[in-house]
């Protein structure tokens, strides 16, 4: 019995103090369980979004996937610019400080960077990533590394790298141009074309452990949209003969500069245009940038006698003049109260309109002229393409200077028939002649002859805009006459080739200095087509201000020969064995 | 017949005979426990094998991985070195490159192009030899003072082997007239059998590079 009650009392007191503890454990359990509660609202309620992406930054990795810059090719598909991989040499300065000499020495002899430059890189402070080298050959880059390895100099990584390449040198790289440091085109084609050409980059996601891609993972790929390529019209042989051949002409004759184009008649595509000088887009630090554009493209100028022929299509077209019309020439005129005269003194001549283009009368040209009204002429040389853009896709591209017909004096349109008072660039000017050479149909001149993408398919460019100019029985009459012109007794004789009928017309043209804005120095230029009785290619040469004796037919003459022999030889264009009758010159 | 409803008629009596005497008895232990050593075995078995799995797969993976990555490697070094070929042909067939070879190979230009049609035979322009003054002009004129220099040096080079090359060439000129017709392209097949001469002195300063 007392046994019973001494368990009792002691099961009571046992219960009261296990009551106790056990409410006092629920409270330290439950405070605890709530402040695990509270972190857990934290870490996944509040900052939930912030750790996540902590974690996925963590062990996921983004690469870059590079769209390499499309390349620009010739018409035969042999790449003007291209991008090739290269390999950069990066350095962490922590660990190349201490033996920096050593490693500059080794890149200096092996990669031709500049020593000082290098050690002072090798220590810079407060960083862990240089750029030592950039453009480096990979395989070259490698051996460089092993080398490093093998001496035991540590700190050095190859990075990836894109390098532009233009391959031809000079070769179109007025039309071509050039890309920055960044990749981005400054100049020609490769500014004009930049967001074509260089396409957008993409990237690829994934998760890593260890350094090791996780197989089955995520992974993103955004794919990159490759650039797509661009193809010229441009015959990289005659490009380069072109050039070659303007440069000796211009230093011959000690000229400021000059420029040449030859254009497929029928098409209207242009095989060469050279302007000298230009420069190396393989060295721009060594080139003078007033050489980044195209002077055929971007400059106008007066273009001189070479636009008789133009006022004499207007005049045939409208059936006012033909080609044995006489035309009494007058040793001087006065229009509007200024004098006109001949660049060669003559008393009153008796020349024929072909006469006239063949001797290049200015005085001929203007009797000729004032048979047709100012606004008529002006709309034949609108239709020619002068005072307006040819579009050739390049930036800058000028229009040239043709005012309205409503805002020509007489003295305007007397000078203007023989090319002073109006002004065009070189292509214009190429372009009209093209115009009498495709029997009077005017094709717009191009450059472009379409694209390429990524797997190598050329699309063709759209057909360029066309339309008739003359009819065809007048640019054949304009044709015979300036055959006249490279005869024996016109002015352009050094023009001519053997076994050909070529058509050409020389130009001497006082040129507006933009210096003084006044007329000082001289341009000259020859501007033609062959075989004349079924034309193929036109050639214009333009130089700007020679020093000496300088004429359109001595100076220019002889280049524009060589250009049309090389292009007649290389398209294998036979001459037609036709003779053209010769027309009289004089009455 | 009977003899089944007799055993229908024992079968349902027989319980009725025997609830005087109920017994209860201890229900013996369940001898035929299910032997447990050939599960365990079982278990291990699966797991070990899944494992072992696992491993290989893995390992599988990994080697998988790095044959990618070398793989990947030997790519990269031949896209390198298909690249360089291709640089080397591109830089060879540059028409500067070109032109300095014709002109060590004692080429000059043309600059009277002339055909010989295949057809009727007859020559088609003036055919005339090259003259050794025609040689190609190499001077860089991307404009800066050195090639400028270089450019006036090839032009005075040009003149004086004018010179030499025009007593040369007089005598060269007998054995240039035998070779005079030798045919050196055609046109499309069908049109125009058009070709001009080739000469041993005279040739425009590139034949096409097949590319």
């Amino acid at each position: 019995m007392t046994r019973t009650r001494r368990v009792r009392r002691g099961r009571r007191t046992r219960t009261r103090s296990s009551g106790f503890r056990l409410w006092t454990s629920f409270l330290v359990v439950a405070f605890v369980v709530s402040l695990f509660a509270a972190r857990l609202v934290q870490l996944q309620g509040l900052d939930a979004g912030s750790y996540a992406s902590m974690a996925l930054k963590e062990d996921t990795n983004t690469v870059v996937l590079e769209a390499p810059r499309a390349s620009i090719y010739d018409r035969a598909g042999t790449p003007l610019a291209e991008t090739v991989d290269a390999s950069m040499m990066t350095a962490d300065p922590t660990y190349t400080r201490t033996h920096a000499t050593q490693i500059a020495r080794l890149l200096h002899h092996r990669l031709h960077v500049d020593y000082f430059d290098t050690v002072a890189l090798l220590r810079k402070p407060n960083t862990r990533y240089v750029r030592v080298a950039r453009h480096v050959d990979p395989t070259l880059a490698k051996a460089v590394l092993a080398e490093l390895e093998r001496r035991k100099l540590p700190g050095m990584y190859i990075d990836k790298d894109n390098l532009r390449r233009y391959p031809a040198g000079d070769v179109g790289s007025n039309l071509v141009g050039f890309v920055g440091a960044d990749g981005n085109g400054l100049a020609g084609f490769e500014y004009a074309l930049n967001r074509q050409l260089s396409g957008r980059d993409g990237s690829a996601t994934f998760q890593v452990a260890g350094g090791q891609q996780l197989p089955l993972a995520d992974n993103t790929v955004v794919k990159p949209r490759l650039g797509t390529g661009v193809r010229l019209t441009i015959d990289s042989d005659l490009q380069y003969l072109a050039q070659q051949r303007m440069a000796r002409a211009v230093q011959s004759s000690h000229a400021t500069s000059g420029s040449a184009i030859v254009m497929d008649v029928q098409t209207g595509q242009i095989l060469a245009l050279a302007d000298y000088p230009s420069f190396d887009p393989n060295d721009i630090a060594g080139a003078n940038p007033r050489n980044f554009g195209s002077r055929a493209v971007q400059n106008p100028y007066e273009p001189g006698s070479v636009e008789k022929v133009l006022t004499f299509s207007a005049l045939i077209d409208s059936g006012l003049v033909g080609p044995r019309t006489k035309i009494v020439v007058p040793p001087q005129l006065v229009v509007d109260g200024k004098p006109i005269r001949d660049y060669f003194p003559h008393g009153t001549l008796h020349l024929t309109a072909t006469g006239v283009i063949a001797l290049s009368s200015n005085l001929g040209t203007v009797q000729a002229v004032r048979q047709i009204s100012k606004q008529r002429l002006y709309d034949y040389l609108r239709k020619f393409g002068f005072g307006q853009r040819p579009n050739l896709g390049l930036d800058g591209e000028s229009k040239g200077i043709l005012h309205p017909a409503s805002q020509w004096s007489d003295i305007n349109e007397a000078t203007i028939a023989y090319g002073q008072g109006v002004s065009v660039t070189a292509v214009q000017m190429a372009a009209a002649l093209g115009a009498i050479a495709n029997h009077g149909v005017y094709v717009a001149p191009s450059l472009i002859s379409g694209t390429v993408d990524s797997t190598g398919t050329v699309t063709p460019a759209s057909a360029p805009e066309e339309h008739r100019v003359i009819k065809a029985s007048t640019a054949r009459k304009v044709a015979r006459m300036m055959e006249a012109v490279t005869g024996p007794n016109g002015t352009g004789a050094e023009a001519a080739i053997p076994g050909y009928n070529v058509a050409g017309k020389t130009g001497t043209a006082n040129r507006v200095d933009p210096l003084c804005s006044c007329y000082r120095g001289y341009t000259v230029s020859f501007g033609g087509f062959a075989p004349a009785d079924d034309p193929r290619f036109v050639v214009y040469v333009v130089i700007q201000n020679p020093q000496g004796a300088a004429g359109g037919g001595a100076t220019t003459g002889p280049v524009f020969h060589d250009l049309m022999a090389a292009a007649l030889a290389k398209y294998g264009v036979a001459p037609t064995g036709k003779r053209s009758p010769e027309l009289p010159i004089e009455w | 017949m009977s003899s089944l409803l007799d055993q229908a008629r024992a079968a349902v009596r027989r319980p009725v005979e025997s609830p005087a005497r109920p017994r209860l008895t201890i229900v013996p232990r369940v001898a035929a426990r299910a032997p447990r050593i050939p599960f365990v075995v079982l278990v291990v078995a699966v797991l070990s094998v899944g494992l072992v799995g696992l491993l290989l797969l893995n390992t599988s993976l990994e080697r998988g991985a790095y044959g990618v990555t070398a793989l990947q490697s030997h790519a990269d070094g031949l896209a390198i070195q298909q690249q360089q070929l291709e640089r080397q042909v591109s830089d060879l067939s540059q028409p500067q490159r070109v032109a300095r070879r014709a002109v060590e190979l004692g080429m000059v230009q043309d600059l009277t192009p002339a055909f010989l049609d295949l057809t009727t035979g007859k020559v088609l322009g003036h055919a005339k030899p090259g003259v050794a003054g025609n040689q190609f002009d190499l001077g860089a004129p991307a404009g800066s003072v050195a090639a400028h220099n270089r450019a006036r040096h090839t032009v005075q080079d040009a003149e004086r082997a004018h010179d030499i090359a025009r007593a040369q060439d007089h005598a060269s000129r007998h054995r240039a007239a035998s070779q005079q017709h030798r045919a050196m392209r055609h046109r499309a097949a069908g049109q125009h059998h058009a070709a001009t001469r080739h000469r041993a002195v005279g040739q425009h300063h590139r034949q096409k590079v097949h590319r």
